[in-house]
């Protein structure tokens, strides 16, 4: 259900394109900023490449699998439905991830880095003690990952708490309990390689300078309410 | 050069057990020992390249065997297939910062401090549920195998044994490459695709306190390094599987670890290369399989040469960087060792096990002590 409602928002027209047999396809979201606008935080080189490239693969390998997976539900082939199911995870894992995360930054213009207020600001004082705590707990972990993933700030829809978690490679933030992303940082190399090389806490240093809080104090108040 | 640890895989399938008073005989090379002075040999041609670590290093940051850093520290010897730029920051950034993080590691840790790299990755991966220290373990083990496997002018095709070997097990070369470039295309994530000879299958392996036998104790004290040093006692034993090829290999660290592992040789015509791939920092050494070449595809590898165009780094590596050399090399090795084959049943006698381990000496690397020895589980 999130996921149509990522897929219908901010999308050009042929964004949801019904094949005569009602299979739904996903296609790229639009930025809502241009590439060159989260500088010098993140390149414009990464945000394009990023963008255009490694989402645009996922979408289209996700596309893939849900068509042979559909076949494969047509045929009754079990089996086939089965190994589908990490390709499904990882390209469509991936979709997701980015789609948030594009919405999680935004231009320093735009109120990028400008920290949380209302509901969200005092959750995090409640949960976390401070905003700075918990961008610092963030950053340790998403630079203590090994490998690819990325590091969450999530709601537990349970508990009604705050919660930071990594996931590895694509797997999306629902893997790991009722939670509810409100924040992503993709800690996959292609993030921030070509700026940051292999310094990784830079990276989870200046991201936050375009993290946009508001979003994710909208999410919240949603989730909250 | 790259790490190997063989195991002596006896072909027969029997193996005797001789219980004698003494001991079988003692074969023991310490190439820990070695590496500090290694380290500082080596640390004379770093240059640009000056560690400030008040660090006992056992592990340097070694240079392959080609020239990888020049007066001007200028490492474009793979060059235009792989950029100075990306050598240097792999090579000094990525698996630089993984030898820094091992070795801070094993100065607070005395156990791990006594192992080889290869055992120390094995026992750190513990069979699946990693410590910690696995990963930077792991990555300087396959870091340093990694630019081993590349040499400048690389690539084409094998020849001769290798070439027969991959002909037989993948029908064709094109075969073969085509299965290599697909297991890499294919990797979700970080990992690492690998060209290996299988020559096991591993059954289980499990880390316990062994307690030795009587026998294994009176040898063990008499003949005990120091206490900086290792003393592992492999024994091999038909343990619970007398007439099959199953046997136990229990590696024991005096007053510290042991780890075991039911292992089960491959027949002669059952050994044979694979395509295998890895996620992030594992290495199928931890299975028994040998690695003969590796590819990085963590995206550091390739991401400021290629951007995503992964297909075009993989191609690169395969016409360009490989180094068939080397893998020939590593595969004789392979060969030569699998196929020393003792047989157990005979030997009756320590001085006939004296001289079969004689012989091997110069054959097998990583071996430290044999003692056919029961042990109590």
């Amino acid at each position: 259900m999130a996921l149509r409602s990522l897929v219908s928002r901010k999308t050009l027209g042929l964004g949801l394109r019904l094949q005569f047999r009602g299979l739904q396809t996903f296609s790229l979201p639009d930025l809502p900023y241009d590439y060159g606008a989260l500088e010098p935080a993140i390149s414009g080189d990464i945000m394009q490449l990023h963008h255009q490239k490694h989402h645009q693969t996922y979408i289209t390998n996700y596309n893939k699998s849900i068509e042979q997976l559909h076949h494969a539900i047509e045929k009754g082939d079990s089996s086939a439905i089965v190994k589908l199911q990490s390709a499904i995870k990882f390209n469509g894992g991936g979709h997701v991830n980015h789609s948030i995360f594009w919405k999680n930054l935004t231009p320093v213009q735009q109120g990028g880095g400008e920290p949380p207020h209302g509901n969200l600001g005092w959750a995090i004082d409640e949960d976390f003690g401070s905003l700075d705590t918990l961008i610092k707990k963030m950053s340790t972990e998403g630079a203590a990952l090994q490998g690819s993933g990325w590091v969450w700030l999530g709601l537990d829809k349970e508990s009604k708490k705050l919660v930071v978690e990594t996931t590895a490679n694509q797997d999306p933030l629902v893997t790991k309990g009722p939670l509810v992303p409100l924040l992503g940082v993709d800690v996959w190399e292609h993030a921030y390689y070509l700026q940051y090389k292999n310094v990784r806490p830079d990276y989870l240093k200046n991201i936050w300078k375009v993290m946009n809080w508001k979003y994710a104090g909208e999410v919240y108040d949603k989730e909250h309410s | 050069m790259g790490c190997f640890s063989y195991y002596l895989f006896p072909s027969s399938p029997t193996c005797q057990v001789p219980v004698t008073g003494s001991f079988a005989c003692q074969f023991k090379t310490t190439p820990y020992k070695q590496l500090p002075t290694l380290f500082k040999q080596k640390k004379k041609q770093f240059n640009g390249f000056q560690r400030a670590s008040r660090v006992v290093s056992y592990y340097a940051l070694k240079t392959p065997p080609y020239k990888l850093v020049s007066d001007l520290f200028s490492p474009d010897s793979l060059e235009p297939y792989m950029s100075k730029r990306t050598v240097e920051v792999h090579w000094k950034g990525h698996h630089g910062a993984y030898v820094e993080g091992l070795n801070k590691a094993l100065a607070k840790s005395d156990i791990l401090y006594g192992y080889t790299l290869d055992d120390l990755v094995k026992v750190t991966y513990n069979n699946g549920n990693p410590s910690p220290d696995f990963n930077n373990a792991a990555q300087v083990w396959n870091h340093d195998f990694f630019w081993e496997s590349m040499q400048p002018g690389g690539g084409d095709m094998p020849e001769l044994g290798m070439l027969e070997q991959i002909e037989k097990d993948f029908g064709s070369f094109t075969n073969f490459r085509d299965k290599f470039a697909e297991t890499a295309l294919t990797l979700f994530g970080s990992g690492w695709v690998w060209l290996v000879y299988r020559v096991v299958s591993v059954l289980i392996r499990r880390s316990f306190d062994l307690k030795p036998s009587i026998f294994l104790k009176g040898y063990l004290k008499r003949n005990s390094d120091d206490t900086r040093g290792i003393n592992f006692v492999l024994v091999v034993a038909k343990y619970y599987a007398p007439f099959s090829s199953e046997y136990y290999l229990a590696y024991h660290i005096p007053k510290k670890t042991t780890y075991c592992e039911c292992v089960r040789t491959l027949k002669r015509e059952e050994r044979r290369l694979e395509v295998v791939k890895t996620q992030n920092a594992v290495t199928p050494i931890v299975w028994g399989d040998i690695p003969i070449i590796n590819l990085d595809m963590w995206e550091h590898a390739y991401y400021l040469d290629y951007k995503n165009d992964k297909e075009n780094y993989v191609n690169a590596f395969m016409d360009h960087l490989v180094s068939w050399n080397m893998a020939m090399a590593r595969l004789a090795h392979a060969e030569a060792f699998v196929n020393l084959g003792i047989d157990f049943s005979i030997i009756r006698k320590l001085s006939s096990l004296k001289q079969i381990l004689g012989d091997m000496k110069s054959e097998v690397s990583g071996l430290m002590m044999l003692a056919a020895v029961p042990f109590q589980v």
